[in-house]
């Protein structure tokens, strides 16, 4: 079912990791990501595939949800683990055909896949715990210094919010356009290419129509309400520095010396 | 031959947390030719209910027969049991999509694969019924007519599928007073005239109460009152509780009553409802 998507895949809750603030989350989502970069040992993997599994179990989502982000690029991991199996030069373990499989492209791979893995994991732990709508807020928050070189940090933000305020009620609308059509017969899932592509017709049409309807109807409502940019404009819910995020960052702070430590005393 | 329910359940989003069970365990019979209303607040799964019959949503659990076919099956009597069912959404104009108003009336005939004459038949007939002027409609643009007239071209589209069972979701929603009356009159001429089995999702009790043969009441995905409308509109506690009112007759004869008349309270349908005033004020002044 088209409605059965979820968007920005958010997963209410009430753990550690929903009740940051979400500009913490951004930014320590920013240094972990350097980290995984930088601190390349195999001693500060395993550390980090914990930390990351720690915070999975502490955001309460469950563990099958949060694999399936991995899921779209399962593709790509499994190249890059190929190409790096078997192009890093040393000690050739087997060979097929042109390729030889070394002891050194080994761990290079499982290492590079691994940093993947972690990136999308972590990244998508930040979309799981924190709504869309505080998503959005944090990003213009963050990019406000910016706001000085001329950069539309409100407006780029109000875009996010409104495009994706918009995207269930556009994914109801083709729902609908696309039951009311089916309901007159039409067939989507069968035929040519070129008879399926005209078979869109009839739902894009009346699609487009009531997306410009909608945008009309929202920017006459937002002018009735004297919108006029983000000069001036307080909010109602202002996004608040807490104690826990205090905490996360000390927390981060300590993981991450930690993690230099290991990697120059060479372990 | 009818519309037959067995232990039919719905849920929404199934196994993630937005899980909501739309329909619960809801067994009903829609006799041929009836008209009838189903009612409830929004979010009470009427509209989720009248989308199970043509297979537009495919139940968690429960069967749908539709004369005597289960349309759940994969075979091809299913889906012509389906095109037995015409379906007219809510805010139908909506889904307008054609260059022309006759193509766009057309479009359900020629997805059957009727030949040529019979779609423009049909389309005249479907333009007639709706009182648009085939000739000078035709070759107009649906998208320059007003509101009320799109719906009446959405809903010409689909009459021209000649369904035998045609729902209509909330189709009177967003009209002003001279064109719901219209429509209505439509309706009901199309189930007097045409024998077509009628399924009418309203809020509207007045309309309900006007039109109705059987009457549904629906609350938290379940029915709580499935009968003819002279039974359940004495109801009145499940119709409060279903977040619905009385029809406004109803409402009245009843205030009528705790003033001292001594009104039938319930009566729901206007002529006979003016009568029973006059003759109960007339019995007053005898006294």
């Amino acid at each position: 079912m088209l409605t059965d998507i979820t968007i920005g895949q958010y997963f209410p809750g009430q753990s550690i990791l929903h009740r940051l603030d979400p500009r913490t989350k951004i930014i320590l989502l920013f240094f972990f990501i350097i980290g995984i970069f930088i601190l390349d040992t195999s001693l500060t993997y395993i550390a980090l595939t914990l930390f990351t599994g720690a915070l999975i179990y502490f955001s309460g989502i469950p563990f099958k949800m949060v694999l399936k982000s991995i899921k779209p690029l399962w593709w790509i991991i499994l190249f890059t683990f190929l190409i790096h199996l078997c192009s890093t030069p040393g000690e050739p373990v087997a060979k097929i055909w042109i390729f030889s499989l070394t002891l050194e492209g080994l761990r290079q791979g499982i290492f590079i896949s691994l940093r993947l893995i972690l990136l999308i994991l972590l990244s998508s732990l930040l979309t799981f715990t924190t709504s869309p709508l505080a998503l959005t807020d944090a990003l213009e928050n963050l990019m406000g210094p910016l706001k000085r070189v001329g950069v539309p940090a409100h407006e780029l933000a109000m875009m996010m919010t409104i495009a994706l305020r918009f995207v269930p009620t556009l994914i109801e609308e083709t729902d609908k356009i696309m039951k009311a059509q089916k309901a007159r017969g039409s067939d989507f899932s069968s035929g040519s290419i070129v008879h399926r592509l005209k078979s869109l017709i009839p739902i894009l049409v009346p699609l487009f129509i009531s997306a410009f309807r909608r945008a009309d109807e929202l920017a006459m409502a937002m002018e009735a309400r004297c919108y006029r940019g983000g000069i001036g404009r307080t909010r109602m819910k202002d996004l608040k520095i807490h104690t826990i995020d205090y905490i996360a960052y000390a927390a981060a702070f300590v993981f991450g010396i930690g993690l230099t430590a290991l990697k120059i005393s060479g372990l | 031959m009818s519309i037959e329910v067995k232990n039919l359940t719905y849920t929404y989003m199934k196994g993630t947390p937005f899980e909501r069970t739309a329909l619960k365990d809801i067994s009903l019979t829609i006799e041929e030719n009836s008209f009838t209303a189903i009612a409830g607040h929004t979010g009470s799964g009427k509209s989720t209910l009248v989308q199970q019959f043509n297979g537009l949503l495919t139940p968690t659990m429960g069967q749908i027969f539709v004369d005597g076919v289960d349309i759940l099956s994969k075979k091809p009597e299913a889906k012509l049991a389906k095109c037995k069912i015409g379906m007219v959404f809510q805010y139908p104009e909506h889904q307008l999509f054609e260059e022309t108003i006759a193509a766009d009336i057309a479009f359900g005939p020629r997805n059957l694969g009727l030949e040529e004459e019979e779609i423009e038949k049909r389309v005249r007939d479907a333009m007639a019924f709706v009182q648009l002027d085939y000739e000078i409609y035709k070759e107009r643009s649906p998208f320059q007519l007003s509101g009320g007239q799109m719906r009446r071209v959405a809903i010409a589209g689909v009459i021209a599928l000649h369904p035998k069972y045609l729902i209509l979701d909330e189709p009177t929603a967003g009209l002003d007073p001279l064109g719901r009356a219209d429509l209505l009159k439509k309706i009901a001429e199309l189930h007097q005239c045409e024998k077509t089995t009628v399924i009418m999702v309203s809020h509207n009790m007045d309309d309900v109460a006007m039109l109705a043969q059987k009457v549904l009441f629906m609350n938290h995905g379940e029915i709580i009152v499935n009968d003819t409308p002279q039974v359940a509109f004495k109801e009145t506690e499940k119709i409060k509780q279903s977040g619905l009112e009385v029809p406004q007759l109803m409402a009245l004869l009843q205030q009528l009553r705790v003033k001292g008349l001594n009104v039938d309270t319930s009566i729901f349908k206007l002529e006979t409802g003016v009568d029973e005033i006059i003759k109960a004020i007339g019995r007053k002044r005898l006294c």
